[in-house]
């Protein structure tokens, strides 16, 4: 023990005459030089399938406070064609060329895609901003189509058809006693090119601030509510009759424009969230002010929509109880506003 | 005083390396690195677990009942569960100056996996024709074909404070009727889920 | 200075009481946890977590199932969207005899609140919203989401509605008296119909031949066989049995027209706008209860949540904007305009940042 003790005094006499050499602190000036830059990351050959595991989510409760666990289960992430998970084979999502990114850069450096193709400006100048990225979208002749053979979602994506996924899970809710709700929902061909979370801190808000747009594009999304192989729904004919069918949907969801409406969140002193758009005009004092920032915001802030091609329930056919909804669609959203305070109910 | 004679190498080492240390240390040049190749890699397996016997801020009373905890107790059981259980990790982030907190609570269970690698990877080749325009090194972490999760939970809830408070605790039993914490949702895995791939990371400028 | 060995030595002693009481609290902890732990009755489980904003309720009504998500969250917006589209499709059985390439829900133009001259905001309030699921057996039949309350502004430029959309018109004589001709005047003033005349009337959605037509429907107006009310100014007995004559039929009551196409309403008012909100309460004052905007691929009873009963939506897309218990108990439309606004139509209001109205 004692030598033990000598050695290790000796090692740190050592050490500390190598530590001599002092590292310096970086200037202002040597700092401003710095510029961000991110990883990208590509995931290649992923599979995920956790059909062997038991996932519950719980605090959900009912009208009169009891839990109603939620069962998580046939969770999977495969190549597209997967029919449902049947047959899962590996996928590589992002391109080495629009990988995912993880990034530290400056507002000014950031762009979002318009939907009419053009690459604008949405975050504010001069803040550093931590972006987490889905694989990026492209313009011009490499882009692909983000649904095949359905033009109207566009083709401004980069993933091609060897980078779409089959995403599926299935929710049961136990509901009530001798009741349980299923929804088993399976994604074909989901691509979610040109998704972000952008976060900086807002030093007039005190507040860390953020955008978003969450994209996705989906060949097909089939929601059924039993599950396969139980009664009535064993048979196709019964499957059928219980599966709601989104063809060719793509949603564009956005919220927040960096540069004059940030999404703001925060949780308030009673512990409720808060979910904030503002006024993008705020900040402008006289009507021309006021004029200027308007028009930036209805040109350039990033627009929600959600379309549905065809929205089919059961068949489709009325005469054998199915019904088909056909073409829905919400377009061009702009909140000019939004305050979202929860409350206990 | 008697040194050995291994002390006596290193007390000379430590006399003498400061003189060493003032020799500086030469960069490569970049044709001598770019020879340089990364050899084998890393292989891992771990066992982790989170609080899986409670954590040292709150020890287990012996009811479910908030308002009988006496200080520093604190059962996270599941809503409607009839036994107390320990509690887990608990991480707060105020988003706001003078706001109030996201909270990432009961982080607790046991996770193990075997077969992480951990390796570097020069590709210039495959990717649907992508890697030959790519060409660069990348860090390749290759996921453990499965990983197993007993009891592993968390609750993702917000709240006014950023530590936990017993509202239904009597203030000499370090109670706080005025924190309030809404739990959003909870979540439990227990089994093992197969992933598979890797994860290719590198630098993006 | 301490010889080496004796400076060891001094070491091994905090080191050792350190030890010393790690493993003390290690043999105290498992002490603690094996205390006996007991069940407890369900009635005290409640105050072990938080009050949570979101809920799951069931329900139940002649074999259908339902299953409802309720969101306790208070959302006020003002917001636009070139078009809101539900239900474009042409089915002989479903939909016969309507325009080919219609939809049962199209409005463009759409927005919730408006915009003052000063770009501030007059927020559309949501209470309580809420999104149900229908089944018949394990088969979905409906989804619907709902407001548990609504008050604002809604504009747009509405093409087709399918629903369940009362309007109420209220106003003086004044307003009919202008669209009258001299004969009908006349008439007028014998049933005991003056210009000061308060007059009422419900109106719906109907078709150009005055029938009732939820489905797709692009005109709002007096349904044959329904009248006007008077309810003040009036002589009493003579205009009661006047007005129980004089009713609409074919869109047209004495000859004056009681339909009005639905893209002249560029902006409606929902809920009773002339009530201010108290800050204070949870509950939006004079807000409309019961709006939804469901989905359901045969008809299907839909529990209004303020008066309890259930209200049955049309197949296909179907928008329910009901009426509603007002604060003094009264059953009250959520959309109320009066003659010259019948008339004339409604111009929209501000709903745009800047220098536009509209379109943004």
């Amino acid at each position: 023990m004692s030598a033990l003790w000598r050695f290790a005094g000796l090692a740190l006499l050592g050490f500390s005459a190598l530590a001599r050499a002092e590292m310096k602190a970086l200037d202002d000036q040597e700092l401003s030089g710095v510029q961000g830059a991110g990883f990208g990351f590509v995931l290649e050959d992923i599979l995920l399938d956790a059909n062997n595991a038991t996932i519950t989510i719980n605090d959900i409760t009912n009208g009169s406070g009891q839990n109603v666990p939620i069962s998580v289960k046939e969770f999977y992430l495969g190549a597209a064609g997967s029919n449902k998970g049947a047959n899962l084979n590996p996928v590589t999502i992002g391109r080495l060329s629009s990988p995912f990114t993880l990034d530290l850069n400056k507002g000014e450096n950031l762009r979002t895609l318009r939907d009419d193709g053009v690459w604008v400006q949405t975050t504010p100048s001069n803040v550093a901003v931590l972006a987490l990225t889905f694989p990026e979208r492209l313009t011009g002749a490499a882009g692909q189509a983000c649904i095949s053979g359905y033009a109207a979602a566009g083709s401004n994506c980069s993933s091609r058809a060897s980078e779409k996924a089959d995403l599926g899970i299935r929710f049961d809710f136990q509901v009530a006693a001798g009741r349980t709700d299923i929804l088993n929902i399976d994604i074909a061909e989901l691509a979610m090119d040109g998704s972000y979370l952008r976060l900086w801190g807002d030093s007039a808000r005190s507040q860390l601030v953020g955008e978003m747009r969450l994209n996705l594009y989906a060949k097909g999304l089939t929601v059924m509510s039993c599950a396969a192989g139980a009664t009535n729904c064993a048979t196709a004919a019964d499957q059928e009759a219980r599966t709601i069918t989104l063809s060719n949907m793509y949603a564009n969801i956005s919220l927040g424009y960096g540069k004059t409406q940030p999404l703001l969140f925060d949780v308030n002193s009673n512990g409720q969230f808060v979910l904030e758009l503002p006024n993008p005009t705020a900040g402008g004092t006289t009507a021309a002010q006021r004029n200027t920032l308007a028009t930036d915001f209805y040109a350039n802030a990033p627009r929600t929509n959600i379309v549905i091609d065809n929205l089919k329930v059961g068949s489709g056919n009325y005469s054998t109880g199915g019904y088909n909804f056909g073409y829905n669609t919400l377009q061009g959203l702009s909140i000019n506003y939004l305050k979202v305070t929860s409350h206990d109910l | 005083m008697t040194f050995k004679r291994i002390e006596w190498l290193v007390l000379w080492l430590a006399l003498l390396l400061p003189a060493l240390a003032r020799s500086e240390l030469q960069p490569m040049a970049d044709d001598a690195l770019s020879a340089t190749r990364g050899q084998g890699g890393v292989y891992l397996s771990g066992d982790f677990s989170v609080n899986k016997n409670g954590g040292v801020l709150w020890s287990t009373p012996t009811t479910n009942t908030a308002s009988a905890w006496t200080a520093n107790q604190r059962s996270c059981a599941t809503l409607g569960a009839s036994s107390p259980e320990d509690c887990g990790m608990r991480l707060a982030i105020r988003a706001e100056a003078a706001g109030g907190w996201y909270v990432l609570d009961n982080m607790k269970g046991v996770f193990s996996f075997d077969g992480l690698t951990l390796r570097t990877r020069f590709i210039d080749s495959g990717f649907n024709g992508d890697g030959a325009t790519f060409a660069q090194d990348t860090l390749e972490f290759g996921l453990p074909n499965e990983v197993k999760f007993q009891d592993t939970r968390f609750t993702f809830a917000v709240a006014n404070q950023g530590g936990w408070r017993n509202k239904a605790g009597t203030a000499a039993n370090g109670g706080d009727a005025s924190y309030q914490q809404t739990n959003i949702f909870s979540a439990k895995i227990d089994g093992s889920i197969r992933m598979q791939g890797n994860v290719l990371v590198f630098p993006k400028n | 200075m301490r010889s080496p060995r004796s400076l060891a030595a001094g070491h091994r002693s905090p080191l050792r009481s350190l030890f010393a009481l790690a493993l003390l609290a290690v043999a105290v902890l498992p002490g603690a946890a094996q205390a006996k732990l007991e069940a407890l009755a369900d009635s005290e489980l409640s105050n072990v977590t938080g009050q949570a904003f979101i809920n799951l309720t069931t329900d139940a009504n002649a074999g259908i199932n339902y299953t409802r998500v309720n969101l306790g969250v208070n959302l006020d917006t003002q917001l636009n969207m070139k078009k809101l589209q539900l239900g474009q499709y042409n089915d002989s059985l479903t939909r016969p005899g309507e325009v080919a390439g219609s939809s049962d829900i199209l409005i463009n133009n759409f927005a919730l609140g408006t915009v003052n001259a000063d770009d501030s905001i007059n927020a559309f309030k949501i209470a309580n919203p809420f999104i149900e699921l229908a089944y018949e057996g394990n088969k979905v039949i409906g989804v619907r989401i709902g407001f548990g309350e609504a008050k604002g502004t809604l504009s747009g430029d509405i093409s087709s509605l399918t629903g369940n959309v009362p309007v109420h018109i209220k106003g003086t004589g004044q307003a009919i008296y202008d669209q009258a001709n001299v004969g009908q005047k006349l008439i007028l003033g014998i049933g005991g119909i003056y210009t000061s005349s308060v007059l009422e009337a419900d109106a719906q959605l109907v078709n150009g031949s005055g029938a009732a037509d939820p489905i797709r429907g692009t005109q709002a107006g007096v349904k044959n066989g329904d009248g006007l009310t008077c309810t003040s100014g009036c002589l009493p007995i003579l205009t009661d049995a006047a007005l129980g004559i004089i009713k609409s039929n074919g869109c047209a009551l004495l000859g004056i027209q009681t339909c009005f196409n639905l893209d002249q309403f560029k902006s409606l008012p929902v809920g009773n706008l002339g009530v201010a909100d108290q800050a204070g309460t949870a509950a939006i004052e004079g807000a409309a209860k019961g709006f939804f905007i469901s989905l359901q691929t045969k008809d299907v009873a839909w529990r209004d949540l303020d008066s309890n009963s259930f209200m049955t939506a049309l197949k296909g897309a179907f928008m329910n904007m009901p009426k509603y218990r007002d604060a003094n108990g009264n059953m009250v439309s959520p959309i109320n305009i009066d003659f010259n606004q019948a008339f004339n139509g409604i111009p929209r209001q501000d709903t745009c940042l800047g220098s536009a109205t509209a379109g943004c």
